[in-house]
């Protein structure tokens, strides 16, 4: 009853942010402030505000909050009611973000979203990976928060006020402005799992696949990209800040495309792919050009409907085959059965990769020419950030279409030149040859599931062209060569049925052990030292101090012999004594 | 008359009592010797009266309340004894030990 009660809601609460965004579509751009409070010379208060970039987000975070609710109906219907409950609490959380003009309104949206990013993740709390990734998730973020924190009160303080609107990068002097967006990036860093922070988003993948999906697409690491494009006038008034960006942008989007292309799980490949087009955003906004914010907040909505497609494609995955890693995948792709089985899914996830890829015609692609169209007009002038991106950007473009293809071929395609025989994943699988899968019940999932497909991968296609194509043909041409030259070799390893994967990708260039050993280990040292100081210093002293009582009050009892007159004579000798007392000092 | 001889008989009487209570066994004795204590603070309040002359007699007013306290203590410890000798039957109060500290080993 109260699940149905939620679900309603989750799904009504929706549809009600779509149409908030239709409404406010195309009207002036307005705010208002309310509850404020007057703090010494500073105003303290909730502020809301409308304009176009309030408007955009608000219809990216309800489609895909629409559409995740409505696949959940047929994903999670056997799972507690607080799952829909938390969904619709995530989607409000970033509904705030958007909307405030107060930095403080803000931060409230923005924590509420890292809590129920916390719970979401950790939502199968049966299984370990899932709650130790919950809990890294929750801590990662939480590192970054601090500084987020501490930004807001720099930035605030240096301004004189806590609203967004009325924050003047002239009016702060430079360096309270650059340490207070520096401090403001490690909250977007963290949110948005760039490098150095980077771990979580990977290792959130337990959690259910349409909380993916909406954490990926909508909610969660797109509020950072929002964020420096809400305050671009502030961030860009620093080149200390954006030049950081920029480099922390660079080495994310290789690093992680790197990763992504020796990871064997769907789930994981796609993670990684999504901190990798992250980064293509935060590198289009550091180039402190309108047409670069413009870039970033077109890839930001394009990214919104391919990789909620994806994830929610991965979800039918786990939910018809019951995994998503390669190597299970693999059982049902080698007796040709999986893409006949989930053809509504294949067709919808190709259309999925192919825009994350940057296939000509599909809508990441024009996205992506758009940043490395920006990024070329900035280094054509000269700059030396311009041309770090756009080589990155470039490289990660080829890298994209690499483990895209991969992905693709591997999960869907029998090998031709092996022909059911052992690839690189059979020789990976124990059980490849043990366990004949059941293939004969393998069936695409409901419509419900299968309806926001769908609608997201027509969203895939289409919304390449709402904002009027403007294709520079020369750099068309060359973003198309470098989809080619990334996906040739993964055909080629594909069809030879290798799959490479240099250990330290695998490893994911060992991040993970260095954290470990840099961070975990001496806090884990720490905690025993502090309790073996509780329990065996400061606990002596104290058990020390109640034996002595024990030990004292063994000695008096003995006085108690039950003799009357024993204790009269004492109660007589220390009167005497009181008396011989008394007269001696009296005289 | 002096009041040294009066103040020194009494604390002969007082002295004689505190020895019967400490050192008698007999349960009897020890209430008598509490009334030759008792008694011995009597003279004190008597012979202080008649050498302050204060004219409200307070000490002799005093001795009547101590008599009349004391006859209220011999008859409480009467019915005391009494009981010993019911339950212990004997009226020694060195060997009534009932409330002696039993010696344990358990220390907390």
């Amino acid at each position: 009853m109260i699940a149905t009660v939620w679900r309603v809601a989750g799904v009504s609460f929706s549809l009600v942010v779509v149409l908030c965004a239709v409404l406010l579509y195309g009207s002036t751009p307005d705010q208002a402030a309310f509850l404020n409070s007057q703090v010494g010379e500073l105003t303290i208060g909730f502020a809301v505000r409308t304009d176009d970039l309030t408007v955009l987000l608000l219809a990216v975070v309800g489609v895909i909050a629409t559409c995740v609710q409505v696949y959940s109906l047929g994903y999670l219907h056997q799972r507690p009611a607080s799952y829909h409950a938390l969904v619709t609490l995530f989607t409000a959380a970033m509904v705030i973000v958007v909307i405030s003009d107060s930095l403080f309104f803000l931060l409230i949206g923005w924590e509420v979203m890292g809590a129920c990013s916390y719970l979401l993740i950790g939502h199968y709390w049966e299984r370990r990976d899932a709650r130790s990734g919950a809990v890294k998730a929750f801590l990662m973020t939480r590192l970054g928060d601090v500084g987020f924190l501490f930004g807001i009160f720099v930035l605030g303080l240096g301004a004189g006020t806590f609203r967004i609107s009325q924050l003047d990068p002239a009016r702060i002097s430079p360096g309270v402005l650059t340490t207070g967006t520096l401090l403001l990036l490690v909250g977007v860093v963290g949110k948005s799992a760039q490098v150095p922070l980077q771990t979580w988003l990977p290792d959130a993948m337990p959690g259910p696949s349409p909380v993916s999906a909406l954490i990926h697409a909508a909610t969660m690491v797109a509020a950072g990209v929002f964020l420096i494009a809400r305050m671009y006038d502030v961030f860009a008034a620093s080149t200390t800040t954006l030049t950081v960006l920029a480099i922390v942008a660079c080495v994310t989007m290789l690093f992680a495309a790197l990763c992504a292309s020796a990871a064997l799980e769907v789930k994981r490949v796609l993670a990684w792919s999504t901190v990798s087009q992250l980064a293509l955003m935060f590198s289009a906004l550091s180039l402190r050009t309108a047409d670069g914010r413009h870039a970033a907040l077109f890839h930001l909505v394009t990214h919104a409907a391919f990789k909620g497609l994806l994830f929610l494609c991965a979800g039918v995955l786990l939910h018809q085959v019951g995994s998503a890693a390669f190597v299970v995948l693999r059982r049902y792709t080698r007796r040709g059965r999986l893409r006949k089985a989930l053809r509504v899914t294949f067709i919808t996830m190709t259309i999925g990769l192919a825009s994350l890829a940057g296939v000509p015609g599909f809508a990441g692609f024009f996205s992506k020419d758009a940043i490395i169209e920006a990024a070329w007009e900035h280094a054509r002038d000269g700059s030396t950030v311009g041309w770090i991106v756009l080589v990155s950007v470039c490289l990660t473009a080829a890298l994209t279409a690499f483990y895209c293809v991969r992905l693709w071929l591997w999960v869907f395609f029998r090998t031709p030149a092996l022909a059911g025989g052992i690839g690189a994943f059979e020789a990976d699988d124990a059980l490849a040859d043990l366990d004949e899968p059941d293939t004969s019940k393998l069936r695409d999932a409901p419509w419900l599931m299968l309806a926001p497909l769908v609608l997201l991968a027509i969203g895939a296609i289409v919304l390449g062209y709402v904002d009027g194509v403007h294709l520079n043909w020369a750099i068309g041409l060359i973003s198309t060569a470098l989809v080619v030259l990334g996906a040739l070799p993964a055909y080629s390893l594909w069809r030879r049925g290798a799959d490479p994967r240099p250990v330290v990708l695998e490893r994911e260039f060992g991040v993970d052990p260095a954290y470990r050993g840099l961070f975990v280990v001496p806090v884990r040292r720490l905690a025993k030292l502090t309790v073996a100081g509780d329990r065996d210093v400061l606990g002596g002293y104290v058990s020390a101090a109640g034996r002595t009582g024990t030990l004292v009050s063994q000695g008096f009892r003995r006085l108690q012999t039950g003799n009357v007159q024993t204790y009269l004579t004492a109660a007589v000798i220390g009167v005497v004594a009181l008396a011989v007392l008394a007269g001696v000092i009296g005289s | 008359m002096p009041l040294i001889l009066p103040l020194l008989l009494a604390v002969v009487l007082f002295c004689i009592g505190v020895y019967g209570v400490l050192a008698r066994r007999n349960a009897i004795t020890l209430l008598m010797s509490f009334e030759l204590m008792l008694n011995a603070v009597n003279l004190n309040l008597v012979a202080f009266d008649a050498w302050r002359l204060d004219g409200l007699a307070t000490g002799q007013t005093l001795a009547v309340f101590v008599i009349t306290l004391a006859a209220a203590e011999i008859g409480l410890g009467l019915a005391i004894v009494l009981l010993l000798f019911r339950t212990h039957g004997h009226v020694d109060a060195d060997a009534a030990r009932d409330l002696v500290e039993e010696e344990q080993e358990s220390a907390t």
